[in-house]
């Protein structure tokens, strides 16, 4: 997996999307906790001050480097408090440094383990007869999904085509190939199908401290879809993509392209945000790891994190 | 294990037969075979001992499919065995979103199980115990709640706790009680809790069901007793509570619920219709009525559903609690493995 041998050819950008590109399985927020573990185990710091600097410094390039860096922020941050805080509580750091450094691959099998967790407690929303719409590429939905299946009950989905990227296509072929009957519609569709639909599910990139999710663009207006129609909407994610967030609207993500083009050029192409963020009123409940929570649980786990 | 049953038979039976149907009730009875379980019940191992609970739980989760009073007391038993043999210290408050990272596992206890088992039994008694005073505890609350001169609304006179509150608060208040008829199937109760009500001083008014959206723009709080709460703050009560509550909310009344935390499911309301008891038709349509009986259908629901939403908030002997909040209570009571028995 090393990229790089030594810590000055060590470039935690390069590692991270490499990380991402050999494993199809795993989440952004491990991929940037496991490039922070292969840093650590080529550096060799010589105080707890100076492990906490090398970590600080790679999780700000990283986070400034990456496009669209609100779910690897989550991991950054997540490892990054749990080593200031291993720091704190026990003079000996190196004991620390070691644990993460050989468990790096313990770190992947726990993800896997959460992301199961989830399906396994995410199926129960599932029911005999139920029509279920998704919006975009999640993998802990569709593990969900095929939990479900494995326990026989009997459902069908709604697949949107999830513009700009279109991977709805792609996942409606990865849900049929296991026999789930699949209905794909056009983004556009969505409120013209909602009458049928009982229960939405959608993935996040990163869920706020509000309770709010970060995630593919369209998830924000299916939402407000789904409440207008009185239709739960469920969030499905791992609590490794808690981020210490407050947007109040998409327009508060980071990133560049967040507000409008205003032009009068004919040849301007259309404009295409990769994410949205969609407010914790039109949430029902997120479904993660640590159990089903509130919109409201996310800010209580955040603040056991970083204020105790 | 089939020794471990005759213990849990004649609890079975009562609940099979409905001669248990107030939560309170059930709580006490169970808690009062878990004891006797767990002191009888020659367990060596601990695991053996949470198999052979979970087994109890499902049974008497099978007797009575609707309630879920008697799986709570089981699921709270698990998790305070489970707490005694890890060594587990409540009152840690971390979160959980470190056990990606983390490198301690829990580290098993040193004791063996017979000296575990004093403490279980301790532990248990001491549910035991806080079952007992849940009323109590929720009754203290009464005066904060109940205001001076104020006008409530109460759709459930079925409820103990609830005849308690109100004659609690009455020591310390003057206010008036609309109580909904609840027909069919509380009507027999309105009278006897209008009267006991009445005799502490409070002006009662009975009214229609009919006339609670009319109504409801003189009342400054709807008190309900909730029959059952789910994880998401949503709860069961006694049939017609749920259309007070939405005419309450659509008029920006508060709702309060009281509920005692043994009625806190770790459960999601993923199919309201299976958490709804049914009862029998003659309420409404009475046998000596015998065509009629012959040619139609009766369907005659004793409890309700209540969304989250409708809920304001949460009196239980732990305190006040917003209905987003109710999830944390069950992760805290309950371990994730025994949601399901």
């Amino acid at each position: 997996m090393l990229v790089s041998e030594t810590a000055s050819e060590f470039d935690i950008t390069t590692t991270y999307h490499k990380f991402l590109h050999d494993d199809p399985e795993i989440t952004m927020p491990v991929a940037a906790i496991e490039s922070l573990v292969t840093l650590l185990s080529l550096t060799r710091p010589q105080t707890s001050s100076e492990l906490v600097t090398v970590l600080t410094k790679a999780s700000a390039t990283l986070k400034e480097n990456v496009r669209n860096s609100v779910s690897l922020s989550a991991g950054c941050d997540l490892f990054l408090r749990f080593v200031l805080r291993s720091t704190q509580d026990t003079a000996n750091w190196e004991a620390c440094w070691k644990h993460l450094v050989d468990n790096g691959k313990l770190f992947l099998e726990r993800a896997r383990k959460a992301r199961q967790e989830i399906a396994k407690l995410g199926s129960r929303f599932i029911r005999d007869g139920d029509t279920i719409l998704i919006h975009s590429m999640s993998r802990t939905v569709t593990s969900l999904l095929f939990h479900a299946l494995e326990r026989n009950v009997r459902f069908q989905v709604v697949v949107t085509e999830a513009r700009p990227d279109g991977k709805g296509v792609a996942i409606a072929n990865i849900l049929r190939e296991k026999g789930i009957h699949v209905a794909l519609i056009s983004d556009t569709s969505v409120v013209w199908a909602m009458d049928k639909i009982d229960k939405v599910f959608v993935g996040a990139e990163g869920v706020a401290e509000s309770g709010g999710v970060i995630n593919y663009i369209g998830t924000a207006q299916i939402a407000l879809m789904a409440k207008g129609a009185g239709k739960p909407f469920y969030v499905v994610a791992e609590s490794h993509k808690f981020v210490r967030l407050f947007p109040l609207s998409s327009s508060d993500l980071p990133g560049e392209n967040s507000s409008l083009q205003f032009t009068s050029d004919i040849s301007s192409s259309i404009q295409a945000p990769d994410i949205d963020f969609t407010p914790e009123n039109l949430i029902t409940s997120i479904i993660t790891d640590i159990g089903i929570l509130t919109p409201a649980g996310v800010s209580e786990e955040l603040i056991k994190m970083w204020y105790d | 294990m089939p020794d471990v049953f005759p213990l849990a038979d004649a609890l079975v039976s009562r609940l099979k037969r409905r001669e248990l149907h107030l939560p309170a009730e059930i709580a006490t009875a169970t808690v009062q075979v878990m004891l006797r379980f767990v002191s009888a019940h020659r367990w060596s191992t601990v695991p053996q001992l949470i198999a052979d609970t979970r087994a109890i739980g499902r049974l008497l989760q099978d007797a009575y499919p609707t309630e879920n009073t008697a799986a709570n007391v089981v699921r709270r038993v698990l998790a305070l065995i489970r707490e005694e043999e890890r060594d587990e210290d409540p009152a840690r408050n971390d979160t959980h979103m470190f056990s990606l990272l983390s490198s301690v596992e829990p580290a098993p206890s040193s004791k063996n199980a017979q000296e575990l088992k004093p403490y279980i039994i301790q532990a248990i008694q001491e549910y035991a115990d806080e079952i007992v005073s849940v009323n109590d505890s929720i009754c203290a609350l009464a005066v904060d709640i109940v205001h001076q001169g104020e006008t409530l609304l109460t759709p459930t006179p079925g409820s103990e706790t609830l005849l308690k509150f109100l004659l609690r608060a009455a020591q310390k208040r003057t206010f008036t009680l609309l109580i909904t008829e609840c027909y069919p199937n509380n009507t027999d109760r309105v009278g006897r809790f209008a009267e006991t009500l009445s005799a502490a001083g409070v002006s009662v008014v009975i009214v229609p069901d009919a006339a609670v959206h009319t109504l409801i723009s003189l009342v400054g709080k709807v008190v309900v007793g909730a029959r059952s709460v789910m994880a998401d703050g949503s709860a069961t009560a006694a049939a017609g509570a749920s259309i007070v509550c939405e005419a309450a909310h659509a008029n920006r009344v508060p709702v309060v619920a009281l509920a005692g935390t043994y009625k806190i499911s770790p459960n999601q309301p993923v199919d309201v219709d299976a958490l709804i008891e049914m009862g029998g038709p003659e309420s409404i349509l009475p046998f000596s009525n015998g065509n009629l009986v012959n040619s139609l259908d009766v369907v005659n629901p004793l409890w309700d559903f209540i969304p989250s939403k409708f809920i304001s908030l949460y009196i239980t002997n732990l305190g006040g609690f917003s209905p987003s909040f109710v999830y944390r209570l069950a992760l805290d009571s309950y371990k994730a493995d025994d949601v399901d028995l």
